[in-house]
């Protein structure tokens, strides 16, 4: 009785940390929205709501880590595997903050040119997150689907390699203020980093189920 | 010498014995080793059953690995019986305190092939019966070893075939934790009433004691080894490789069916020796690394015939001035 207890407790847990970080990264969309369409008025109040998902996300990230270690009958190598998500996962809302908080130190006008790939480096950052938490939570009920994901993940990322250097080589040839391309650069770069993160993590997961016959 | 003294040296070297053979019980490694209990947990379990086992079953069980390994013309004098317990269990105590877990069998039978040949000669032994087990001894393992192996190789592709997800993998390693541990259990249990017999019949054999309070002192003595020495060898014996519930049980299924059939058969065969050959063939199967003292316990298994037999020399001037 107490062990079902616990366990729907930390899939309780998991189901909140996890749509906390959904909520983060579609702020951050919305966010960056405003960037890119040179809405700077409004970034100041979203960018509040990022940096407080992000904590709110690592209260959530502490109590899932303590109830998963209190466990003592639960299996080590399930705890292992599940603290390396959760925690891969809290990297993600990390690096999604620093995003934020680069556009935020110091707001610049976005160039028009490169809007469209940028809009759709967004939308691929979004989809991709999204998609890694799907793979997350099917991780615990089915591996065949979870897995099908891992190489949708792969494919976003690829598509935001292309992204991202096209935006360079459209940003690299400007002779403009260096501040605002180097700028440009450093968000774009963040934005693929986030990307590559989240495909990392997912390729860590496509191991994790090919290897777990054998655990 | 007084009856009464000689009462409390045997009573003194039984509790030694049923220590030697408390410290070198390893049936709960696998337990521990797959985490489904702590140490504390795993003692608890131990001295509890080993307690129970001795009282309940100890009564009535007797030893007659002496009369078939000596020629059939010699007689098992108590002196012999007392020598050859007494090296069996300085050997167990000692390889118990190095944390290396050694056959209580192989140094019964080498402390009795030691004091046959120092009493009678080559002649003094039944030599068909020491090759026919020695036959065995070397088969075992090798049927744990691949008995092991191959039930992993099974387990794998049930895993790979039916389950889907961590909750179905918590869920079936959760079953095989309750369905070890009760096999376990009636392990230990059973055992500690077998072993109970090493360690008491040299006393019920002398007559004058109450078999009840002979079965509780040695049931408490079970548990003390266990507790004292008996943690380091289920420690060395669970880390060897890594193990899970399934896994575990993969390792233990091919130990007790060969034991089994030693039973039947009247075989005194190796439970540690069998367990080691089965984790051995469990990392092979799962391709994980060994623990290094591997190559230790082989030498301690090698050294036991000798060790045993050259103790049991020793030993048996001592007991037959006393006796």
């Amino acid at each position: 009785m107490k062990l079902k207890k616990e366990r729907e407790n930390i899939s309780q847990i998991n189901k909140e940390f996890q749509e906390e970080i959904r909520n983060g990264a579609e702020r951050l969309f919305n966010y960056m929205s405003d960037f890119i369409e040179n809405r700077l008025d409004k970034v100041g109040e979203k960018f509040q709501e990022i940096i407080l998902c992000e904590k709110h996300c690592d209260r959530i990230k502490e109590k899932y880590i303590e109830v998963l270690f209190k466990d003592k009958r639960a299996l080590p190598f399930l705890i292992e595997d599940r603290y390396k998500i959760i925690t891969s996962l809290d990297n993600i809302m990390d690096m999604s903050e620093i995003i934020a908080r680069y556009i935020q130190v110091f707001p610049f006008e976005f160039y028009e040119d490169i809007r469209d790939e940028m809009n759709q480096l967004n939308k691929l950052y979004l989809e991709t997150v999204n998609q890694l938490l799907n793979c997350t939570l099917l991780m615990e009920t089915s591996f065949s689907g979870a897995y099908e994901i891992t190489f949708e993940v792969e494919k976003w990322k690829r598509q935001a390699f292309d992204l991202k250097f096209k935006i360079l080589h459209i940003i690299f040839q400007k002779k403009d203020e260096p501040l605002r391309i180097s700028l440009t650069w450093k968000i774009v770069t963040l934005i693929f980093d986030v990307i590559s993160g989240a495909e990392e993590i997912s390729d860590f997961l496509r191991g994790l189920i090919i290897k777990y016959p054998g655990k | 010498m007084e009856f009464t003294i000689i009462i409390i040296i045997f009573l003194i070297i039984a509790v030694v014995i049923a220590v030697g053979i408390g410290g070198n019980d390893e049936t709960f490694s696998v337990i521990y080793g797959s985490k489904i209990l702590t140490m504390k947990e795993v003692l608890l379990f131990a001295v509890i059953l080993a307690f129970a086992g001795a009282l309940l079953l100890g009564e009535g069980v007797a030893k007659t690995v002496g009369n078939s390994i000596l020629a059939s013309n010699i007689e098992v004098t108590q002196v012999i019986v007392m020598t050859v317990l007494i090296s069996t269990a300085i050997w167990l105590i000692l390889a118990s305190a190095l944390g290396l877990p050694i056959s209580t069998t192989h140094a019964t039978i080498g402390s009795i092939i030691g004091i046959g040949i120092f009493l009678w000669g080559i002649t003094g032994l039944n030599w068909g019966m020491i090759l026919y087990l020695a036959m065995w001894w070397i088969l075992s393992p090798i049927v744990g070893f691949f008995g092991t192996y191959f039930a992993y190789k099974i387990m794998y592709k049930f895993k790979e075939n039916r389950l889907n997800g961590f909750q179905d993998y918590e869920g079936y390693e959760k079953k095989f934790a309750i369905i070890i541990l009760i096999a376990i259990c009636i392990t230990a249990f059973s055992r500690s009433g077998n072993d109970c017999s090493n360690a008491v019949g040299i006393v019920v054999g002398v007559g004058k004691v109450d078999v009840g309070f002979l079965l509780i002192i040695t049931g408490l003595s079970l548990g003390c080894g266990l507790v004292v020495l008996g943690r380091v060898v289920i420690k060395n014996l669970g880390e060897m490789t890594e193990l899970r519930p399934s896994t575990a049980f993969a390792a233990q299924l091919p130990t007790a069916a060969i034991m089994l059939i030693g039973t039947i058969q009247k075989i005194p065969l190796s439970g540690s020796h069998m367990l080691v050959a089965s984790l051995v063939g469990l990392a092979k199967a799962s391709r994980t690394p060994m623990k290094k003292g591997l190559w230790k316990i082989i030498l301690v298994w090698i050294l036991t015939f000798p060790v045993s037999a050259i103790l049991s020399i020793i030993i048996y001037f001592p007991v037959k001035f006393f006796i």
